[in-house]
């Protein structure tokens, strides 16, 4: 049987919140889905490893707009993450009526494992970034680039449909790293880039011995979204993982069309 | 009856020869290019509109439709062909105060071009500008910026973070900020594990998480210097890519007029502005939120007057000369406050009221400066505040321009306070002689604006220069209004019309207007006829034309008199009783009208009881005249014995207002045919006001008044006997209409000029009036003699009288 690719577009979107930048997740998660079709689930994840350091009795917090420095206990931190969590409740339900697509809203408490356990077979796995990752002020949003992560296998592939149709969709350019691409593949690329426009995309082959120079590159370019595709298996957390602590970005992870039954 | 004083027929009107008219028809005449014998008015324009120092404004009295606007704008129009056109005015925003704009002078002409390169160059920004910061060179250089920031900055997280976990701090973010804690791998250290370290450890833990704290305080607190930084070194980017943009097309201009100073200033301050206020060319039109397009009045894209950019740098040319020839000459028809003034318009922006510069609005001294501005006194003056903002405005030779409510303080809104504009015009104020004079008495200002009066003659003499001039100002008229050119009969006939008008047989009026409608109306009627010219016969039925639309109100009067309803004798004789002539007017007719007047004498204590007066019915020159009257009576009769008689006199049947002393003589005549007992002949009428030596003087409206005597004679049918008495110095005034001339060739109808009373009395009683002697006495059989003679015997009942009652006291 030959398989058919499903051009559906994307049907179910995960989207993970409760990271530094919720924020910029409802942006990147509302030129996901211009259209209907796409069923979005969101889910704030209480991070676990917080309420252990609130416990503790000298665990103080410095404010990002004043810089002043206050004890933060396990009461009012459970209040402030209440806050968030319903305020990106509040960017999900926006963005989704806009797009007229069924939504739905949970807050998971653990570990970041268990909430991607549950989202194994979705298209879209949206993330913010890592509560670990200290991001600096958003000057300049609207000049950041979409990456894409480009293996040149075929996870990579829709990843690179996602950053195209994303780019077009908001003016943005278009960044696609790869490490390790023949000279074919990247002409291949630049022909599927020249779509944009000029100057409208670029290709950046990382070709490096050290192991964290790719994931340096995108950081240095401080995108907007960085577009991965996702393992065979699902969303393996590891990967997923690694990634979010080294970049300050969301992370967008597209699985390939599954093929007819 | 007298015949000696009887007027001939030839004194009863003063024809105009055709014969003595040296043109067959006004189609030979050349246009008259000034008015018939205005010389002095036009001396006084000519000066006025030359002498350029303050003050010399010039006020054009006279009566209406004498010509004065035809030659103030005839003059002007010349005088201004042959001067300087005026500057061009524009307001241009002020980027140090906006509610300031400033007015810049450029010579005629380059107002307009620069508000069109102005508009040049706001388009070509507009494309320039986006085109530049949408170019790569600019993304790359600003998003080198933004990443230098954002590696500095996580640099410096780094570092911190770095050496926290060096000293097994991890650091973690909350909410609403940063937090540090104990950690082992990448788990964080809970409260048991806590407690059951070593205390030295615990110690240690903590002062290490407070060191952690900060020193991540102070990288934190290097952020917002960072982030202002890198904003500096944007903006620099910003500005330098504009002027990159901009700088050519400023260049450009600045080149094109460096001969204009303050525009050259301006374009350096465009230049300036442009770079601080990019976002104004950046934005689409199409981002304006969705409460302007709610509220602001036009959905889409806006257009180039509404766009922010053009509401900043556009140019409001406030007065435009562009291709005049000479300096302005303004005719304002509507001289309100912001007619004349300038006014500050607004436009309703979601639902508030706003403006701009470029919302404000010259008025007529704009569009006059450096020129004349001709204006209507009576509309002037009738216009709230107007008045008073052109003298303003002339005091300080400045236009400054504000709402009704700024300049009277009337209301303390903030709103623009335009630069004021040098002013340097003639005014022309053409008015009626009333308000000039008033103005001169009323206002102290008045005599320092308008030093110059250019008063305008009611009627000119009627010698033959003048009436070969007046034919081709007939011509000049027939010409201007397209009618039919006028035979000399013709003219001859308005010319004769034209001396009706003036009320006087030797002048000729200088209103032009009633002539000139006399004109439209015959060359209706000669249309109609069929004819090429305007001959006599169609002069003659405008003429009628116009009495007979006008004089529905003298018919009825004359009508009351013929059915007896006003009682009013044409024949027969009657003791103090006599036919008074008066004239109404209304509208623009005059016409005549008989009125009985009566006097009856008593024993008295020498009072002549004005009866119309009594009832305040009188005016005070009637009054006048009958005061004369009495000591006519006195001096002339009763020198030498008190005056011991009590006289009333009335206008029988009248109910309104009785004015002027014309019906002085007619009263006096009464009185003395009263005391004589002498019986007036009731063919006559009579009119003229008489002085204390019985001397018959000049009166107004004699044409009309003789007419009207003579209307109810020819209805009741000529007695042969009938006339009217007038005062010798009226004859000249005689242009009485052909019908009258008629019956006085007949001898139907009579026309007599007397000089005194005693002339007049001799026509009306038919007796000898009788002239004292030498001991003052009057000849027998006189009329004097008669009056004389009765006053005596009054005087002697009355000293009896008083005997009487002084014996009476006596006992």
């Amino acid at each position: 049987m030959t398989p058919v690719v499903d051009e559906r577009r994307v049907r179910r979107i995960v989207v993970v919140f409760g990271g530094g930048s919720d924020a910029s997740v409802a942006q990147v998660l509302a030129s996901l889905v211009p259209e209907r079709d796409a069923d979005i689930t969101g889910v704030f994840l209480e991070d676990h490893t917080l309420f252990r350091l609130a416990e503790l009795p000298f665990t103080s917090e410095v404010c990002r707009i004043t810089t002043v420095r206050r004890p933060l206990t396990a009461r009012e931190l459970k209040r402030q993450m209440k806050v968030q969590a319903l305020r990106a409740e509040q960017a999900l339900r926006l963005v989704a009526e806009r797009a007229g697509s069924p939504w739905s809203f949970r807050t998971h408490r653990g570990r970041l494992s268990t909430a991607l356990a549950e989202a194994r077979d979705v298209d879209v796995l949206l993330l913010g970034t890592s509560r670990w990752a200290l991001a600096s002020a958003g000057e300049g949003e609207l000049l950041r680039p979409i990456a894409v992560l480009f293996d040149h296998t075929d996870t990579g592939v829709p990843a690179l449909n996602a950053g195209i149709e994303l780019a077009e969709r908001t003016g943005r350019r278009l960044i696609v790293f790869s490490s390790d691409a023949p000279i074919e593949v990247q002409s291949d690329l630049a022909r599927q880039l020249r779509s944009l426009g000029p100057k409208r995309a670029a290709v950046r082959v990382i070709q490096s011995a050290e192991p964290g120079a790719l994931l340096m590159a995108v950081r240095r370019t401080a995108p907007a979204v960085l577009i991965v595709g996702a393992a065979e298996a699902g969303f393996e957390e590891p990967r997923i993982g690694s990634l979010q602590r080294a970049l300050r970005c969301p992370i967008a992870v597209v699985r390939a069309a599954s093929p007819s039954p | 009856m007298p015949k000696t004083r009887e007027l001939p027929v030839s004194a009863l009107h003063r024809s105009c020869d055709p014969q003595q008219l040296d043109f067959e028809t006004t189609s030979e005449l050349a246009d008259l290019e000034h008015l018939v014998a205005q010389d002095r008015a036009t001396e006084a324009i000519h000066l006025g509109a030359s002498i350029a120092q303050e003050g010399y404004n010039l006020f054009v009295l006279g009566q209406e439709g004498t010509g004065r606007r035809t030659l103030v704008k005839q003059y002007l129009d010349e005088k201004a062909r042959h001067e300087t056109p005026a500057s061009d005015w524009c307001y241009l925003n002020n980027f140090d105060e906006s509610r300031q704009p400033k007015a810049i002078e450029l010579p005629a002409g380059r107002g307009r071009e620069l508000a069109s390169d102005m508009n040049q160059l706001i388009d070509d920004a507009r494309a320039a500008i986006p085109a530049a910061f949408e170019s790569e060179d600019y993304r790359t250089r600003r998003e080198s910026i933004q990443n230098e920031l954002q590696e500095e900055q996580e640099a410096a997280f780094e570092e911190v973070s770095k050496r926290a976990k060096e000293r097994g701090i991890g650091i973690i973010q909350t909410p609403t900020g940063i937090a540090f804690a104990p950690i082992r791998g990448d788990e964080t250290i809970g409260p048991e594990e806590f407690n059951k370290l070593p205390e030295a450890e615990r110690e240690r833990i903590v002062r290490e998480t407070e060191e952690v704290g900060k020193e991540l305080e102070a990288v934190m607190r290097q952020a917002p210097k960072r982030v202002r930084e890198a904003r500096r070194r944007v903006r620099e980017l910003d500005r330098e890519v504009a002027l990159w943009a901009v700088g050519s097309l400023i260049e450009e201009l600045t080149q094109k007029y460096q001969a204009h100073e303050p525009v050259v200033t301006y374009l350096q301050q465009v230049s300036e502005d442009i770079v601080e206020n990019i976002g104004l060319f950046r934005a689409s039109p199409d981002e304006r939120s969705p409460l302007q397009q709610l509220f602001g009045g036009r959905i889409g894209g806006e257009d180039r007057e509404t766009s922010p950019a053009t509401q900043r740098y556009g140019v409001n040319v406030l007065v435009d000369h562009a291709g005049a020839e000479g300096a302005p000459v303004v005719y304002e028809d509507h001289p309100t406050f912001q007619q004349l003034l300038g006014r500050i318009e607004h436009i309703s922006q979601m639902g508030t009221l706003v403006t701009n510069f470029l919302l404000v609005k010259g008025g007529a001294l704009h569009e006059a400066n450096g020129g004349y501005l001709v204006l209507d006194a009576r509309k002037l003056l009738t216009q709230p505040f107007a008045y008073e903002g052109l003298k303003r405005a002339l005091h300080s030779r400045e236009l400054r321009i504000e709402s009704l409510g700024q300049a009277y303080s009337l209301v303390s809104t903030v709103s623009l306070e335009p630069e004021p504009i040098p002013l340097s015009v003639k005014v022309v104020l053409i008015g009626e002689r009333l308000l000039y004079y008033l103005l001169q008495a009323l206002d102290p200002e008045f005599p320092t604006l308008f030093k110059v009066a250019a008063d305008f003659e009611d009627e000119v003499d009627r010698s033959q220069e003048n009436t070969r001039l007046y034919a081709r100002l007939l011509a000049t008229l027939a010409r201007r209004d397209s009618l039919k050119p006028l035979d000399r009969q013709a003219v001859a006939r308005i010319i004769e019309e034209s001396a009706r008008e003036a009320s006087d047989g030797e002048k000729l009026s200088a209103r032009i207007r009633p002539i000139s409608d006399v004109m439209r109306e015959a060359d209706f009627f000669a249309t109609k006829a069929g004819s090429e010219v305007i001959d006599l016969g169609a002069v003659e039925q405008a003429v009628e034309s116009r009495v007979r639309r006008s004089s529905r109100i003298r018919d009825r009067m004359q009508e009351q008199i013929l059915r007896e309803t006003i009682l009013i004798d044409t024949e027969g004789d009657a003791v103090g009783q006599i036919n008074g002539l008066a004239v109404l007017q209304i509208g623009d007719f005059s016409f005549g009208r008989p009125n009985r007047i009566t006097a009856r004498v008593a024993l008295g204590s020498g009072k002549v009881i004005d009866i119309e007066r009594e009832v305040e019915l009188g005016g005070p020159i009637h009054s006048k005249g009958v005061f004369i009257l009495s000591s006519y009576l006195a001096a002339t009769y009763a020198s030498d014995q008190p005056l011991s008689l009590s006289a009333s006199l009335v206008f029988e049947q009248s109910y309104s207002g009785v004015e002027g002393d014309s019906a002085s003589c007619a009263e006096l005549c009464a009185l003395l045919s009263a005391l004589a007992d002498a019986p007036i002949s009731q063919s006559f009428g009579i009119t003229g006001s008489v002085n204390q030596r019985g001397e018959v003087q000049a009166i107004g409206g004699v044409n009309e008044k003789i007419e009207g005597f003579f209307d109810i004679c020819k209805a009741r049918g000529f007695t042969g006997s009938q006339g009217v008495l007038i005062p010798a110095a009226n004859v000249k005034h005689l242009m009485l209409r052909s019908e009258v001339r008629d019956a006085a060739e007949g001898g139907q109808f009579h026309v007599f000029a007397v000089r005194d009373v005693d002339e007049a009395m001799e026509i009306l009683t038919g007796l000898p009036a009788g002239k004292a002697g030498p001991d003052g006495t009057f000849p027998d059989g006189t009329l004097n003699q008669r009056v004389s003679a009765r006053l005596a015997d009054l005087a002697q009942k009355r000293r009896k009288q008083r005997g009487g009652e002084g014996s009476e006291g006596e006992n």
